[in-house]
Protein backbone atom coordinates (compact mmCIF):
# COMPACT_ATOMS: atom_id res chain seq x y z
CA UNK A 1 0.00 0.00 0.00
CA UNK A 2 2.75 2.48 0.96
CA UNK A 3 4.84 1.70 -2.11
CA UNK A 4 1.89 1.89 -4.53
CA UNK A 5 0.55 5.13 -3.04
CA UNK A 6 4.01 6.69 -3.06
CA UNK A 7 4.72 5.73 -6.66
CA UNK A 8 1.33 7.01 -7.83
CA UNK A 9 1.67 10.34 -6.03
CA UNK A 10 5.23 10.95 -7.23
CA UNK A 11 4.26 10.10 -10.81
CA UNK A 12 1.33 12.53 -10.59
CA UNK A 13 3.72 15.39 -9.79
CA UNK A 14 6.12 14.54 -12.60
CA UNK A 15 8.51 12.29 -10.71
CA UNK A 16 8.35 8.80 -12.24
CA UNK A 17 10.04 6.36 -9.87
CA UNK A 18 11.23 2.80 -9.70
CA UNK A 19 10.89 1.00 -6.39
CA UNK A 20 14.29 -0.25 -5.23
CA UNK A 21 13.23 -1.97 -2.00
CA UNK A 22 13.72 -1.50 1.70
CA UNK A 23 17.10 -0.38 2.96
CA UNK A 24 18.65 -0.34 6.45
CA UNK A 25 17.86 3.01 8.05
CA UNK A 26 21.52 3.66 8.83
CA UNK A 27 22.43 3.15 5.17
CA UNK A 28 19.83 5.54 3.80
CA UNK A 29 21.18 8.72 2.17
CA UNK A 30 18.74 11.29 3.52
CA UNK A 31 18.06 14.47 1.60
CA UNK A 32 18.95 17.77 3.26
CA UNK A 33 15.28 18.48 4.01
CA UNK A 34 12.72 15.96 5.24
CA UNK A 35 9.01 16.35 5.73
CA UNK A 36 7.21 14.56 8.53
CA UNK A 37 3.52 14.10 9.18
CA UNK A 38 1.98 12.29 12.13
CA UNK A 39 -1.01 10.00 12.24
CA UNK A 40 -3.29 8.89 15.04
CA UNK A 41 -6.41 6.83 15.60
CA UNK A 42 -6.34 3.10 14.92
CA UNK A 43 -2.75 3.47 13.71
CA UNK A 44 -0.36 5.81 15.51
CA UNK A 45 2.92 6.80 13.92
CA UNK A 46 4.48 8.99 11.30
CA UNK A 47 5.33 9.30 7.63
CA UNK A 48 8.69 10.72 6.58
CA UNK A 49 9.54 11.89 3.08
CA UNK A 50 13.11 12.40 1.90
CA UNK A 51 13.31 13.83 -1.61
CA UNK A 52 16.44 15.46 -3.05
CA UNK A 53 16.12 19.22 -3.45
CA UNK A 54 16.50 19.12 -7.23
CA UNK A 55 13.48 16.82 -7.50
CA UNK A 56 11.42 18.99 -5.15
CA UNK A 57 12.39 21.95 -7.31
CA UNK A 58 11.50 20.12 -10.52
CA UNK A 59 8.10 19.03 -9.29
CA UNK A 60 7.06 22.31 -7.67
CA UNK A 61 3.66 23.08 -9.20
CA UNK A 62 3.98 26.87 -9.19
CA UNK A 63 7.69 27.14 -9.99
CA UNK A 64 8.84 27.94 -6.46
CA UNK A 65 12.59 28.02 -5.96
CA UNK A 66 13.29 29.41 -2.48
CA UNK A 67 13.94 27.20 0.56
CA UNK A 68 10.61 28.12 2.18
CA UNK A 69 8.68 27.39 -1.01
CA UNK A 70 10.43 24.05 -1.48
CA UNK A 71 9.93 23.11 2.17
CA UNK A 72 6.26 24.01 1.92
CA UNK A 73 5.87 21.83 -1.19
CA UNK A 74 7.68 18.92 0.45
CA UNK A 75 5.32 19.24 3.42
CA UNK A 76 2.33 19.31 1.08
CA UNK A 77 3.62 16.15 -0.63
CA UNK A 78 3.68 14.41 2.76
CA UNK A 79 0.12 15.62 3.32
CA UNK A 80 -0.99 14.35 -0.09
CA UNK A 81 0.72 10.98 0.39
CA UNK A 82 -0.74 10.38 3.84
CA UNK A 83 -4.13 11.40 2.43
CA UNK A 84 -3.86 8.63 -0.17
CA UNK A 85 -2.74 6.11 2.46
CA UNK A 86 -5.58 7.21 4.72
CA UNK A 87 -8.11 6.59 1.94
CA UNK A 88 -6.65 3.15 1.29
CA UNK A 89 -6.80 2.30 4.99
CA UNK A 90 -10.37 3.56 5.15
CA UNK A 91 -11.34 1.18 2.37
CA UNK A 92 -9.96 -1.60 4.58
CA UNK A 93 -11.86 -0.51 7.66
CA UNK A 94 -9.19 1.54 9.45
CA UNK A 95 -9.73 5.20 10.26
CA UNK A 96 -6.75 7.39 11.01
CA UNK A 97 -6.33 11.07 11.81
CA UNK A 98 -3.64 13.26 10.24
CA UNK A 99 -1.53 15.96 11.84
CA UNK A 100 -0.31 19.00 9.95
CA UNK A 101 3.09 18.32 8.32
CA UNK A 102 6.42 19.96 9.12
CA UNK A 103 9.83 20.02 7.49
CA UNK A 104 13.30 19.69 8.99
CA UNK A 105 16.57 20.72 7.35
CA UNK A 106 19.97 19.53 8.54
CA UNK A 107 23.38 18.53 7.28
CA UNK A 108 22.83 14.98 8.57
CA UNK A 109 19.93 12.94 9.92
CA UNK A 110 19.86 9.80 12.04
CA UNK A 111 16.48 8.13 11.98
CA UNK A 112 15.57 6.00 14.99
CA UNK A 113 12.47 4.48 16.48
CA UNK A 114 11.81 3.50 20.06
CA UNK A 115 11.75 -0.22 19.34
CA UNK A 116 12.44 -2.36 16.31
CA UNK A 117 13.96 -1.33 13.03
CA UNK A 118 12.51 1.43 10.84
CA UNK A 119 11.34 0.28 7.42
CA UNK A 120 12.83 2.64 4.87
CA UNK A 121 11.46 2.36 1.34
CA UNK A 122 13.88 3.45 -1.38
CA UNK A 123 12.85 4.73 -4.80
CA UNK A 124 14.92 5.77 -7.79
CA UNK A 125 13.95 8.71 -9.94
CA UNK A 126 16.28 9.04 -12.92
CA UNK A 127 19.36 8.33 -10.81
CA UNK A 128 18.24 10.28 -7.75
CA UNK A 129 17.33 8.44 -4.55
CA UNK A 130 14.14 9.08 -2.59
CA UNK A 131 13.26 7.54 0.79
CA UNK A 132 9.87 7.12 2.40
CA UNK A 133 9.32 5.84 5.91
CA UNK A 134 5.94 4.81 7.27
CA UNK A 135 6.03 3.82 10.92
CA UNK A 136 2.88 2.95 12.81
CA UNK A 137 1.65 1.01 15.82
CA UNK A 138 -1.79 -0.54 15.42
CA UNK A 139 -4.49 -0.72 18.04
CA UNK A 140 -4.77 -4.33 19.28
CA UNK A 141 -8.37 -4.52 18.03
CA UNK A 142 -7.57 -3.30 14.52
CA UNK A 143 -8.46 -5.81 11.79
CA UNK A 144 -7.94 -4.78 8.19
CA UNK A 145 -10.65 -6.03 5.85
CA UNK A 146 -10.56 -6.68 2.12
CA UNK A 147 -10.55 -3.36 0.24
CA UNK A 148 -14.07 -1.99 -0.40
CA UNK A 149 -14.75 0.40 -3.26
CA UNK A 150 -16.66 3.57 -2.50
CA UNK A 151 -15.50 3.77 1.11
CA UNK A 152 -13.81 7.10 0.44
CA UNK A 153 -13.82 9.80 -2.21
CA UNK A 154 -10.97 9.24 -4.67
CA UNK A 155 -8.16 11.77 -5.23
CA UNK A 156 -9.22 14.39 -7.77
CA UNK A 157 -12.93 13.67 -7.33
CA UNK A 158 -15.59 16.15 -6.26
CA UNK A 159 -18.77 15.64 -4.31
CA UNK A 160 -21.45 18.34 -4.41
CA UNK A 161 -24.01 18.82 -1.65
CA UNK B 1 -11.68 37.97 -18.78
CA UNK B 2 -12.16 39.44 -15.30
CA UNK B 3 -15.44 38.47 -13.65
CA UNK B 4 -15.20 41.14 -10.96
CA UNK B 5 -15.86 38.47 -8.33
CA UNK B 6 -13.72 37.75 -5.29
CA UNK B 7 -12.91 34.32 -3.91
CA UNK B 8 -11.29 33.67 -0.53
CA UNK B 9 -8.79 30.77 -0.57
CA UNK B 10 -7.88 29.30 2.84
CA UNK B 11 -4.99 26.83 3.09
CA UNK B 12 -1.98 26.60 5.39
CA UNK B 13 0.21 25.38 2.51
CA UNK B 14 1.53 28.29 0.48
CA UNK B 15 2.02 26.00 -2.51
CA UNK B 16 -1.56 24.76 -2.34
CA UNK B 17 -2.86 28.33 -2.02
CA UNK B 18 -0.81 29.41 -5.03
CA UNK B 19 -2.07 26.47 -7.10
CA UNK B 20 -5.68 27.36 -6.34
CA UNK B 21 -5.08 31.11 -6.74
CA UNK B 22 -3.33 30.69 -10.08
CA UNK B 23 -6.20 28.55 -11.33
CA UNK B 24 -8.89 31.00 -10.22
CA UNK B 25 -7.04 34.14 -11.34
CA UNK B 26 -6.60 32.56 -14.78
CA UNK B 27 -10.37 32.00 -14.81
CA UNK B 28 -10.95 35.70 -14.14
CA UNK B 29 -11.49 35.82 -10.39
CA UNK B 30 -9.83 38.04 -7.80
CA UNK B 31 -8.35 35.93 -4.99
CA UNK B 32 -7.89 36.77 -1.32
CA UNK B 33 -5.57 34.31 0.47
CA UNK B 34 -5.74 33.20 4.11
CA UNK B 35 -3.28 30.95 5.94
CA UNK B 36 -5.60 29.15 8.40
CA UNK B 37 -9.16 29.15 9.70
CA UNK B 38 -8.69 32.17 11.96
CA UNK B 39 -7.16 34.19 9.15
CA UNK B 40 -9.91 32.92 6.87
CA UNK B 41 -12.64 34.28 9.15
CA UNK B 42 -10.88 37.66 9.29
CA UNK B 43 -10.44 37.82 5.52
CA UNK B 44 -14.05 36.84 4.93
CA UNK B 45 -15.31 39.46 7.38
CA UNK B 46 -13.19 42.14 5.73
CA UNK B 47 -14.27 41.00 2.25
CA UNK B 48 -17.98 40.72 2.78
CA UNK B 49 -18.51 41.11 -0.95
CA UNK B 50 -16.62 37.86 -1.70
CA UNK B 51 -18.63 35.40 -3.77
CA UNK B 52 -17.22 32.09 -2.54
CA UNK B 53 -14.71 30.42 -0.21
CA UNK B 54 -12.35 27.53 -1.06
CA UNK B 55 -11.09 25.99 2.18
CA UNK B 56 -8.66 23.26 3.27
CA UNK B 57 -9.62 21.02 6.22
CA UNK B 58 -6.42 20.13 8.09
CA UNK B 59 -4.92 23.42 9.24
CA UNK B 60 -3.35 24.66 12.46
CA UNK B 61 -5.12 27.01 14.89
CA UNK B 62 -8.63 26.72 13.44
CA UNK B 63 -9.26 23.90 10.97
CA UNK B 64 -11.51 24.13 7.95
CA UNK B 65 -14.54 22.42 9.47
CA UNK B 66 -14.32 24.62 12.56
CA UNK B 67 -14.06 27.67 10.33
CA UNK B 68 -17.04 26.52 8.29
CA UNK B 69 -19.18 26.08 11.41
CA UNK B 70 -18.12 29.48 12.78
CA UNK B 71 -18.83 31.13 9.46
CA UNK B 72 -22.28 29.69 9.09
CA UNK B 73 -23.35 31.06 12.46
CA UNK B 74 -22.23 34.58 11.68
CA UNK B 75 -23.07 37.12 9.01
CA UNK B 76 -21.93 38.01 6.36
CA UNK B 77 -20.13 34.72 5.75
CA UNK B 78 -23.26 32.67 6.32
CA UNK B 79 -24.45 33.34 2.79
CA UNK B 80 -21.18 32.48 1.02
CA UNK B 81 -20.93 29.13 -0.72
CA UNK B 82 -17.96 27.08 0.48
CA UNK B 83 -16.01 24.36 -1.28
CA UNK B 84 -13.75 22.19 0.89
CA UNK B 85 -10.49 21.27 -0.87
CA UNK B 86 -8.52 18.70 1.09
CA UNK B 87 -6.65 15.39 1.17
CA UNK B 88 -9.37 14.08 3.50
CA UNK B 89 -11.81 11.64 1.88
CA UNK B 90 -13.62 10.21 4.88
CA UNK B 91 -17.43 10.08 4.43
CA UNK B 92 -17.98 11.13 8.06
CA UNK B 93 -16.10 14.37 7.44
CA UNK B 94 -18.03 15.01 4.22
CA UNK B 95 -21.23 14.56 6.20
CA UNK B 96 -20.06 17.06 8.81
CA UNK B 97 -19.23 19.57 6.09
CA UNK B 98 -22.58 19.04 4.39
CA UNK B 99 -24.46 19.53 7.66
CA UNK B 100 -22.44 22.67 8.36
CA UNK B 101 -23.45 24.13 5.01
CA UNK B 102 -20.59 23.38 2.59
CA UNK B 103 -21.58 23.13 -1.07
CA UNK B 104 -18.83 20.84 -2.30
CA UNK B 105 -15.86 18.66 -1.34
CA UNK B 106 -12.86 18.11 -3.62
CA UNK B 107 -10.10 15.64 -2.75
CA UNK B 108 -6.58 16.88 -3.56
CA UNK B 109 -4.81 16.92 -5.89
CA UNK B 110 -7.51 18.86 -7.73
CA UNK B 111 -8.19 19.09 -11.44
CA UNK B 112 -8.15 22.81 -12.35
CA UNK B 113 -11.03 22.49 -14.80
CA UNK B 114 -13.15 20.75 -12.17
CA UNK B 115 -12.49 23.47 -9.61
CA UNK B 116 -13.26 26.27 -12.08
CA UNK B 117 -16.47 24.56 -13.22
CA UNK B 118 -17.63 24.16 -9.62
CA UNK B 119 -16.80 27.77 -8.78
CA UNK B 120 -18.56 29.10 -11.89
CA UNK B 121 -21.66 27.10 -11.08
CA UNK B 122 -21.80 28.25 -7.46
CA UNK B 123 -21.23 31.95 -8.21
CA UNK B 124 -23.62 31.94 -11.15
CA UNK B 125 -21.08 32.34 -13.95
CA UNK B 126 -21.83 29.10 -15.78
Amino acid sequence: MIVAASGALLASVGLPTTYVGTVPHRAARWAETLSIIGLGGKLRGSLVLSIPTQLVLRSHPTGGTGPEELGDWLAELANLLLGRIKSNLLSQGATIEMSTPLTLSATAFRFERFSGTPVVHEFDCEGETLHIVFEAIADPDLRLTSPRTGAAVESGEMVTF
Amino acid sequence: MATGKKIVVVDDSRTARQQVSNTLVAAGYEVIEAVDGNDGLLKIMSNADASLVVCDVNMPNLNGLEMLKALKTDQPGARMPIIMLTTEAQPALLQQAKQAGAKGWIVKPFKPEMLVAAVRKLVGDS
